[in-house]
C-alpha cells in the first residue's frame, strides 16, 4: 500500500492572534506546527502500512519555512516527503499544487488527511483533490478497514448524530477525525532518522484566481451582558441568574 | 447582483430539518430574489413539498430514489450539476452540516468556484451578501461579499430565525428523472447506519445546551446536568476531557475538532474553556459559565460568570427553576 498523507502546517491553535498594520491576521508569535488533525491520518497511515507493507508519503504546499512541519511529519512515521513550494493559501490553489505531486506518485492507494484544518476550518483540499483526481472520497471518519485483496475500503462516518458504514474502491481519499487512534509519540532514534529521508522540493506558480472577496478581518462580536459573580452565595447567584435569564427573555 | 439562489434542504425521520426552515425562512423574506429549492430522500411526501411551499419558494427540484434514502454524495453530486446548469445559480446555500460539507467542496472543485464554511453572520445587501465567519478559533472573523460570483455556502445551525410556513402560493415543482440509478452500481456504497446518541436532535440544531468540563469531576454528577437539560430543553454536551473519560458519547463533544454550536443560551458548568472548546461555542447566544477559578478563559466568552463550584450551583438552580416551572 502506498499512502499519500496531506499534511498542513497550521499557527499553533494556543497562540492569540491579532491584526497588522493592513489589518490582515498576524500571529503574535510566529509558532507553527502541524494541523493537529493531520497527525492523527500519518498514524493511521502507518498502521496500514506495518499491516501491509508500503509506503507513507507526505505532501505539504507552504513555504519554505514548512521543511519544519515536514520533518515532524516524517518522525511521526513519513517514509519521505515532498514539498510543494507556493505561498497559495486558498483551497481551490492548494488543490492545485497538491495535484501536481500527486501525480508524481502515480501508483498510490490510498490518500490520508486530517478532515478540517484547525487555522481557516475550511475542509475543502482533500475533498477537491478526490474530486480533481476523480475518485471515491470519504470524509469525517473514524475508523478504516482495508480489503487489500479485492482493493475496497471500508469506513465508519461521523454524521452528526449517528455514523454511516460506507464501502468504496481503492484508490480513494478518506479524512479522518480524532477518535481514529491515539498517535504514539516519536522514539529519539525516529526523530534522528529524519535526516537520512527523502524530502523532494517543487515550485509551483497557481494559475486559478482568487476569487473570494474578503472584504475585513475583525475581532469577535463584544458579548452583551458582563456580569461576573465573585464570592456570592450559591441561592443568590441563582436568583440573579435567574433574573438576567427572565430579562434577556431565555426563560 | 444576486437574484437566483438554490437552497439544499435535509430531512431526518421523515420530517424537515428544523435548521432547514431556519434557511427557508430567511430566504422567504429577502426580496428580488428568486429562491430554488432541492429536496431528495428515497421518499418524498407531498406534505413536505407543501411545508416547503408555503416558505415563498419559487421553484422545489425533488430528487426521489431508493438509494438516496441515506446522504449518497454520488447521486446528489449529479442531481446537484443538473439543476446548477440550467438555472445557472447566483449563490448556492445550505446548512453546514457533516453532510454539506462532504457535498460542497465536490460541486465547487467541479465549477471551480469557491466555497464559504460554517458562516455565522449573513446580511442580504443590494448587491448580494455580506456574510462572516469565525477563522483562527475563532480568534478572528473574516467579512467576505459575495456579488456577481456564485459561490457554495454553508452557514451554522441558528444563524437565522426558525419561521413557521405562511399560506402556500403555486410553486412549481420539478422531480428529477433518477431512472438512470435504477440499476446503476454505485461507487460509493452506504452499507449501514448506526445510530449512536439516544437524541435525536443534533447538538448543533439545539437551541438551549449545556456543556459539562472536567469541572464536574466524575460521570454521576452529569446526571445533575440532564435534569437541568429536561426543565430547559436542551441537550448535554461535553469538552474533550469529557468525550475522552467517556462521560458523554464522543459525538457530544463541543469545540475545535468536534462539534461547532450556536445555541441561543449556553451553559457551561466545570468547564475553564481552552481555546480548543470556545473554538465551538463563542458565537453561541446568551452565555453562562459557572467554573470556581476566577480567570477561568471561558469568563471572557460569557455574559454570565458565576466562580463557585459547578455542583454548588446545579443544585439550587434545578429546585428554583422546577418552582419556576411549577408556577408557569
Amino acid at each position: 500500500m502506498k499512502i499519500l498523507v496531506l499534511v498542513k502546517e497550521t499557527v499553533d491553535s494556543n497562540i492569540n492572534m491579532g491584526l497588522d498594520n493592513e489589518k490582515k491576521p498576524i500571529p503574535n508569535k510566529e509558532v507553527y506546527v502541524i494541523n493537529r488533525l493531520d497527525e492523527f491520518a500519518i498514524e493511521e497511515a502507518v498502521r496500514i502500512k506495518e499491516r501491509f507493507g508500503g509506503e507513507v508519503v507526505i505532501l505539504t504546499v507552504g513555504p519554505e519555512s514548512a521543511m519544519v512541519t515536514i520533518r515532524t511529519a516524517l518522525s511521526k512515521g513519513g517514509d519521505r516527503a515532498i514539498l510543494i513550494k507556493s505561498e497559495v493559501d486558498n483551497p481551490m490553489g492548494i488543490c492545485e499544487a497538491l495535484k501536481i505531486a500527486v501525480e508524481m506518485e502515480k501508483d498510490y492507494d490510498l490518500i490520508l488527511g486530517g478532515w478540517v484544518s484547525y487555522d481557516l476550518n475550511n475542509a475543502q483540499v482533500p475533498t477537491r483533490l478526490g474530486t480533481e483526481l476523480g475518485i471515491p472520497i470519504i470524509n469525517n471518519v473514524t475508523k478504516i478497514t482495508i480489503n487489500e485483496k479485492d482493493r475496497l475500503i471500508e469506513a465508519e462516518r461521523d454524521n452528526e448524530e449517528y455514523a454511516e458504514i460506507i464501502e468504496t474502491k481503492l484508490p480513494a481519499v478518506c479524512t479522518v477525525q480524532r477518535i481514529i487512534n491515539e498517535p504514539r509519540l516519536p522514539a529519539i532514534s525516529e526523530i534522528m532518522d529524519v535526516k537520512y529521508k527523502e524530502i523532494k522540493i517543487i515550485d509551483f506558480k497557481k494559475t486559478t484566481k482568487d476569487s473570494k472577496n474578503i472584504v475585513q478581518y475583525s475581532r469577535p462580536p463584544k458579548r452583551r451582558d458582563n456580569i461576573k459573580l465573585i464570592n456570592v452565595e450559591a441561592e443568590e447567584a441563582v436568583d440573579q441568574l435567574m433574573a438576567a435569564l427572565k430579562k434577556a427573555k431565555l426563560l | 447582483m444576486i437574484r437566483n439562489a438554490l437552497l439544499l434542504v435535509e430531512v431526518r425521520d421523515g420530517k424537515l430539518k428544523r435548521i432547514s426552515r431556519q434557511i427557508l425562512n430567511y430566504f422567504s423574506q429577502l426580496e428580488k430574489l428568486k429562491v430554488n429549492v432541492l429536496i431528495y430522500r428515497d421518499h418524498i411526501d407531498q406534505e413536505m413539498v407543501d411545508e416547503i411551499s408555503g416558505y415563498n419558494v419559487d421553484r422545489i427540484y425533488a430528487a426521489e430514489h431508493e438509494y438516496l434514502k441515506e446522504y449518497n454524495p454520488e447521486i446528489l453530486t449529479d442531481c446537484f450539476k443538473k439543476i446548477i446548469d440550467e438555472i445557472k445559480p447566483d449563490c448556492i446555500f445550505a446548512c453546514n452540516t457533516a453532510l454539506t460539507r462532504d457535498l460542497f467542496p465536490r460541486l465547487a472543485q467541479i465549477y471551480k468556484k469557491e466555497m464559504i464554511s460554517d458562516v455565522t453572520d449573513v446580511e442580504h445587501k443590494r448587491y448580494g451578501f455580506r456574510i462572516s465567519r469565525p477563522i483562527y478559533g475563532g480568534k478572528i472573523f473574516e467579512t467576505i461579499q459575495v456579488k456577481d460570483y456564485p459561490m457554495f455556502i454553508t452557514t451554522r445551525a441558528n444563524t437565522f430565525e426558525e419561521g413557521l410556513p405562511r399560506e402556500k402560493k403555486d410553486v412549481e415543482i420539478i422531480h428529477l428523472d433518477m431512472t438512470e440509478y435504477n440499476n446503476k452500481n454505485l461507487t460509493y456504497i452506504v452499507k449501514d447506519v448506526v445510530e449512536r446518541t439516544e437524541t435525536k436532535v443534533p447538538i448543533t440544531e439545539a437551541e438551549v445546551v449545556i456543556i459539562g468540563g472536567g469541572g464536574l469531576k466524575k460521570k454521576e454528577n452529569f446526571q445533575r446536568l440532564f435534569e437541568l437539560a429536561d426543565l430547559l430543553d436542551a441537550q448535554v454536551g461535553g469538552t474533550r476531557q469529557v468525550t475522552n473519560a467517556k462521560w458523554l458519547p464522543w459525538p457530544k463533544m463541543v469545540g475545535q475538532s468536534g462539534k461547532r454550536i450556536r445555541p441561543k443560551l449556553y451553559l457551561s458548568f466545570g468547564v475553564s474553556g481552552a481555546m480548543q472548546h470556545t473554538a465551538g461555542m463563542l458565537v453561541s447566544g446568551y452565555v453562562v459559565a459557572v467554573d470556581k477559578y476566577k480567570d477561568a478563559r471561558i469568563f471572557d466568552y460569557a455574559d454570565f460568570a458565576i466562580v463557585a463550584q459547578a455542583m454548588e450551583i446545579l443544585e439550587p438552580l434545578i429546585k428554583r427553576l422546577k418552582e419556576y416551572k411549577k408556577a408557569e
